[in-house]
């Protein structure tokens, strides 16, 4: 393989055009992670709330309504509301299990932004299965709290303490985990404490579960006749809309990125190209020798590779350590109580397939280049 | 290895039209010769070798190495004579400058594939030849023009080739390693019989050959017009 030798060679022996190749594709691969990670973080809150929920049933208030988004990554709070007591007609129904009303309130602590949940403690493991209090117990009475470990150990609160919440003291009654950035940074209150907060009577949503799954369509009709102004969704449309926000905040996060990838692309291809007419002399020196055009090619493919792989590598700490930053700057920023940039191995595999991508793009033109080249001008070269 | 040309034309065009750098030339050279082609600057002396070394074409005429008509040949073809048995030695040496002298020497070898211990053998052999195995790990931008054109000799002669072609191997030598240089190309020609061809336009180097042709109008003469 003499080709490998030969780049080898003529990476490390040639190390300023080595250095500036590196700095090009780390730039590259740092930026596309760092900033993939926080679509990758807010994408997996929002899907993480979906799937650490069973709802079989989502009654909302008003007609035909489409999915609206409140503060980051936080799916379905609507403004509207619905009386507290439609939630015993639905009751009534035959075939529904357990209908809660369910309201949810952004509030300020310690300048971040919490999201509390109005949800009485007898069904709250009935919609969130995962959710497991880990210390303390649920949250009973009016001024019980229930608060996710993320959160806890953010503000450095634990079981017994008490805490102001707009205006109004709550015992932290328990600590629970559900190993998810959506319930671990939330916080469970009495759905009557919530509404005393709102100063209303109504509720946002009804959560239903049912008897039987399965006829979710069935029942949801039947409730769209009794109740008026209203909308029924299953969990499956309720999650989707979500995640079909999720997938264009996914999108929008990949233009930007992909906008920083070409700028530093082109320059690390600049650079390739650049010392591949430096070099002319020296291919058409190897091809003169003898070496087939398959071999230089095969040289200018292996540098290009072995450096791209090396700066794609640093370019992945590089993200990694700046998704860490981002994460911090955005939460300062937003004031948010929960970790928005994630690194998943999922993007560590991106961040190498576009390294590869680099390379190999990046050798094509100067490979096209130089075996088109006469060898008598690659040798005349100035 | 014997070469014969015959009927060789080469044109190149230029905005000025058709310029014809040479016109149906001839040239037989012998196994085991040792010639030298003199001629003006820009009188096509490097076409002309360069035609012979598979690096470039004839616009007509053949070019027959023993047997083998070049000119009809592709390139991978070609790539295979200049690697088994041709050695080139350039005015500006063309050493590959991220590698050592060593590796100079043997990468023709490598490029043939052959096991690594004989080859490195034989570039120290051929290193000692040229009087340079003392030098074979530094790097080649430490060494002089004459010993960087006699590394660029080891690498000519590393896959054993039939013919050694020169193109003004002393221009940019002065006088005493332009000697050496010339010295090392003699004795490589008289002990191994290596068919050599050296292009110049000096007339003492060119009297290190056996014979001299001049070259003008595109052809070869065996004396000064
Ligand atoms: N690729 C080319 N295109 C056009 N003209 C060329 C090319 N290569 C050489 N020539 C012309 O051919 C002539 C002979 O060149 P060359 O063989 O290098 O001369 P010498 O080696 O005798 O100095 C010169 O006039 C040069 O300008
Ligand atoms: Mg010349």
């Amino acid at each position: 393989m003499v080709f490998l030798q030969l780049a080898q060679k003529n990476v490390t022996r040639k190390r300023e055009r080595s250095l500036l190749t590196l700095i090009g594709v780390l730039l590259a691969v740092g930026t596309f992670i760092t900033l993939l990670s926080i679509g990758e973080g807010l994408s997996n809150r929002v899907t993480g709330e979906f799937s650490a929920r069973k709802v079989d049933l989502y009654v909302l208030p008003g007609p035909e309504i489409s999915m609206s988004l409140s503060g980051l990554g936080t799916a379905g709070v609507f403004s509207e509301l619905m009386p507290v007591d439609w939630g015993k007609q639905i009751n009534s129904i035959n075939g529904v299990r357990i209908c809660q009303g369910v309201s949810r309130l952004n509030v300020n602590l310690q300048r971040l932004s919490i999201t509390m949940w109005g949800i009485d403690s007898h069904n709250l493991n009935d919609f969130f299965p995962k959710f497991k209090v880990v210390q303390g117990k649920l949250h009973e009475k009016g001024q019980d709290m229930v608060i996710g470990d993320g959160l806890a150990k953010g503000l450095g609160v634990s079981v017994n303490d008490n805490v102001i919440l707009a205006g109004r003291t709550f015992k932290v009654t328990g600590i629970g985990e559900a190993r998810n950035t959506f319930q671990d940074y939330s916080v469970f209150i009495p759905l009557d404490s919530i509404m005393e907060m709102q100063r209303s009577k109504g509720v946002q949503e009804f959560w239903i579960n049912l008897d039987n799954p399965l006829r979710a369509r069935e029942i949801a009709a039947h409730i769209k006749k009794m109740l008026p102004e209203i909308t029924v969704k299953t969990g499956d449309e309720y999650s989707r809309s979500a995640n079909e926000f999720v997938a264009y905040a996914w999108l929008m996060q990949f233009a930007i990125a992909i906008i920083g990838v070409l700028i530093a692309m082109t320059a690390s291809m600049n650079t390739m190209l650049m010392s591949t007419y430096e070099r002319m002399r020296e291919f058409g020196t190897l091809r003169a020798i003898g070496a087939p055009r398959t071999t230089v090619f095969m040289m200018i493919l292996a540098e290009s590779l072995m450096l791209a792989l090396f700066g794609g590598g640093l370019g992945i700490v590089m993200g990694i350590m700046g998704a860490k930053m981002m994460d911090d700057a955005v939460r300062t920023l937003f004031q948010l109580s929960f970790p928005v940039a994630r690194i998943t191995p999922q993007l560590i595999f991106y961040g190498i397939i576009l390294s590869l991508i680099i390379g190999v793009v990046g050798a094509i033109v100067p490979g096209i280049v130089v075996a088109r080249k006469n060898i008598i001008k690659a040798l005349r070269w100035e | 290895m014997r070469i014969r040309m015959s009927g060789v034309h080469k044109f190149y065009e230029s905005e000025g039209g058709t310029q014809k750098v040479l016109q149906n030339l001839n040239l037989e050279v012998e196994k085991g010769d040792f010639i030298a082609i003199m001629g003006p600057s820009g009188c096509g002396k490097s076409t002309l070798l360069f035609m012979i070394g598979c690096l470039d074409l004839p616009s007509f005429g053949t070019v027959l190495l023993e047997d083998t008509d070049v000119a009809q040949q592709d390139e991978s073809m070609r790539e295979k004579i200049r690697l088994r048995h041709i050695g080139f030695i350039f005015q500006n040496f063309y050493l590959l400058p991220n590698l050592n002298v060593l590796e100079n020497v043997l990468l023709p070898m490598q490029l043939l594939g052959l096991p690594k211990k004989k080859s490195e053998g034989r570039a120290l052999s051929l290193l000692r030849l040229v009087g340079l195995d003392k030098k074979a790990h530094e790097p080649t931008n430490s060494l002089s023009g004459g010993q960087q054109q006699r590394v660029a000799i080891a690498r000519a002669l590393a896959n054993m080739p039939g013919l050694i072609l020169a193109d003004e191997p002393t221009g940019n030598l002065d006088n005493k390693s332009g000697k050496e240089v010339m010295e090392v190309i003699r004795s490589i020609n008289e002990n191994q019989g290596l068919t050599t061809i050296v292009v110049t336009h000096d007339p003492k180097i060119a009297s290190y050959a056996r014979h001299i042709y001049y070259l003008s109008d595109g052809k070869l003469r065996s004396t000064v017009l």
